[in-house]
């Protein structure tokens, strides 16, 4: 191990710690362990944004068509790299709110772009991406012949999840009192949320511990192990 | 021009994404590729504005001496240092995320990886200890829905164990048959019943059957559960929530609903 990766070990350990802290109460190693992490997630996605979207889905993209363009006469590549012209210029745009508010309001223009994008896309990938795929992996077989050698316990499961699936979106509907037979339907609903929530809740508390089991493991294995490694080494 | 021209640009976007949809053939056939590339580029412009916000607070801060004014100088110090890293990497390798082997690694990477890495997992590990005493809070058995959302994720959290699934197992029969007996003898005493028979079944059935058994019946009651009542659920709202979001992106498109426009 270089001594590189033994200060990184040791780095690690001590903000590992200094999280961990806060299960006692909140302290000032707890804080400075919170600010640095606010600090270095910020400057982690600029630089990740940097070199992933703005160098090699903006800069070499333009870079590459207009050379094809100067080098083959393409004129796609002087499209293309025109086209890229308009998101960098909404882009500055955005920027406008730096200046203040004499001419910030050009800022409207591109988040207008986005939320039009965003809204176009709501309709389009919300139907198919999720209505359409979630209402087709609800219509399963309902009735499943016991002498057909099919499994009768899948029956009762997809029986269920119309069940589930109905009542669920039937509690939601509130444009009707839930009363007699919605509030009968609205009731199974709510019972079907419960489990549901409850699982997961269940499945979360079990990642997080699985997490809190790695750090541990962390703590215990790779920091002290791996400096007595390192000492032995020397 | 402040409203109006906003207004037509996000018509057009809404209406030419939606259109765009139906037509595969080129120039809309990639039209929809190209707008998503055009999204990303204007967030790497917006993350100028977070950054911005982000130095101009902190500073403010330090120079007006606030209480725990440290912290900035920490965040800042943090923030310019990984910069610095990520610009220094890039430089020298022509990528920040200059990964050969831990041995051979980037200052940028570095940073990634001994103290972003740990302070993420970490912080998410930490959630652990308040999931567990938030559900103390809300899952007190108080009520039907209370014990049923309680028993899901008490059977799912066995499912998902690796060791100690009998134990368990007879604490959720205990705790069964406690509600049980608590709702018989207070207010719902059918419910005591059913309550408290599931409890005394469980107890019965983890007595008599073999520790390896339960072990190996627990993960499909969990799987069962996720994938059965927790789908349908899930299904259920998750329909709900699609059908209201096309709902407002129509109401967007159209012009109706305007808040976005009320932040500038």
């Amino acid at each position: 191990m270089s001594f590189a990766n033994l200060l990184g070990l040791w780095v690690a350990a001590t903000l590992t710690i200094a999280i961990l802290s806060f299960l006692y109460r909140d302290n000032p190693l707890y804080k400075f362990a919170e600010h640095v992490y606010v600090g270095v997630s910020a400057a982690y996605f600029i630089i990740y944004s940097a070199k992933f979207t703005m160098e090699l889905q903006l800069i070499n993209e333009f870079k590459s068509n207009l050379e094809a363009y100067l080098q083959q006469g393409s004129t796609s590549g002087l499209v293309e790299a025109l086209l890229l012209i308009i998101p960098t210029i909404l882009g500055i745009l955005m920027l406008t709110r730096w200046v203040g508010p004499k001419i910030g309001w050009i800022s409207r223009w591109p988040i207008a772009f986005t939320i039009g994008l965003g809204a176009g896309l709501g309709i389009t990938g919300g139907i198919q991406g999720v209505l359409l795929p979630q209402v087709q992996a609800t219509i399963e077989p309902l009735w499943v012949s016991p002498f057909s050698g099919a499994n009768l316990w899948a029956a009762v499961g997809s029986l269920l999840m119309i069940l589930g699936v109905v009542s669920t979106l039937i509690y939601f509907y509130f444009s009707r009192p839930h009363r007699g037979f919605i509030g009968v339907v609205s009731r199974i609903g709510i019972i079907f949320i419960m489990v549901s929530f409850g699982a997961a809740f269940g499945a979360t508390v079990m990642a997080r511990v699985s997490l809190l089991i790695g750090r541990l493991y962390f703590l215990v294995n790779e920091w002290i192990g791996g400096t007595i490694d390192f000492i032995q080494a020397l | 021009m402040k409203r109006r021209v906003p207004l037509i640009i996000t018509f057009l976007m809404g209406v030419l994404m939606v259109v765009t949809f139906f037509i595969p053939r080129e120039p809309f056939g990639s039209f929809e590729q190209r707008m998503l590339v055009w999204f990303s580029i204007l967030g790497g412009f917006t993350l100028l504005l977070g950054l911005d916000s982000l130095v101009k607070h902190h500073f403010r801060r330090i120079i007006r001496k606030r209480k725990d004014s440290f912290y900035s100088i920490v965040t800042l110090v943090s923030l310019f240092g990984t910069l610095a890293a990520g610009i220094v990497t890039w430089a020298k390798y022509g990528t920040p995320l200059e990964f050969a082997s831990l041995e051979q690694i980037g200052s940028f990477y570095w940073v990634y990886w001994w103290i972003m890495v740990p302070l993420q997992s970490t912080v998410f590990a930490l959630l652990a200890f308040f999931i567990a005493s938030a559900a103390y809070r809300a899952f007190r058995a108080r009520t039907f829905d209370a014990t049923l959302l309680l028993v899901a994720a008490i059977l799912v959290m066995i499912g998902k164990m690796t060791m100690g699934v009998v134990p368990a197992a007879l604490i959720l029969a205990v705790f069964l048959v406690a509600a049980g007996v608590y709702r018989f003898f207070v207010r719902e005493p059918v419910l005591g019943i059913i309550f408290g028979s599931i409890g005394v079944a469980l107890g019965v059935l983890v007595i008599i059957f073999p520790a390896a058994k339960i072990a190996q019946i627990a993960p499909q009651v969990q799987e069962w559960i996720m994938s059965v009542p927790q789908m349908a659920a899930r299904r259920g709202i998750l329909i709900g929530v699609t059908l209201g979001a096309v709902a407002m992106s129509i109401r967007i498109i159209l012009g109706i609903e305007r808040t976005y426009l009320s932040s500038t």
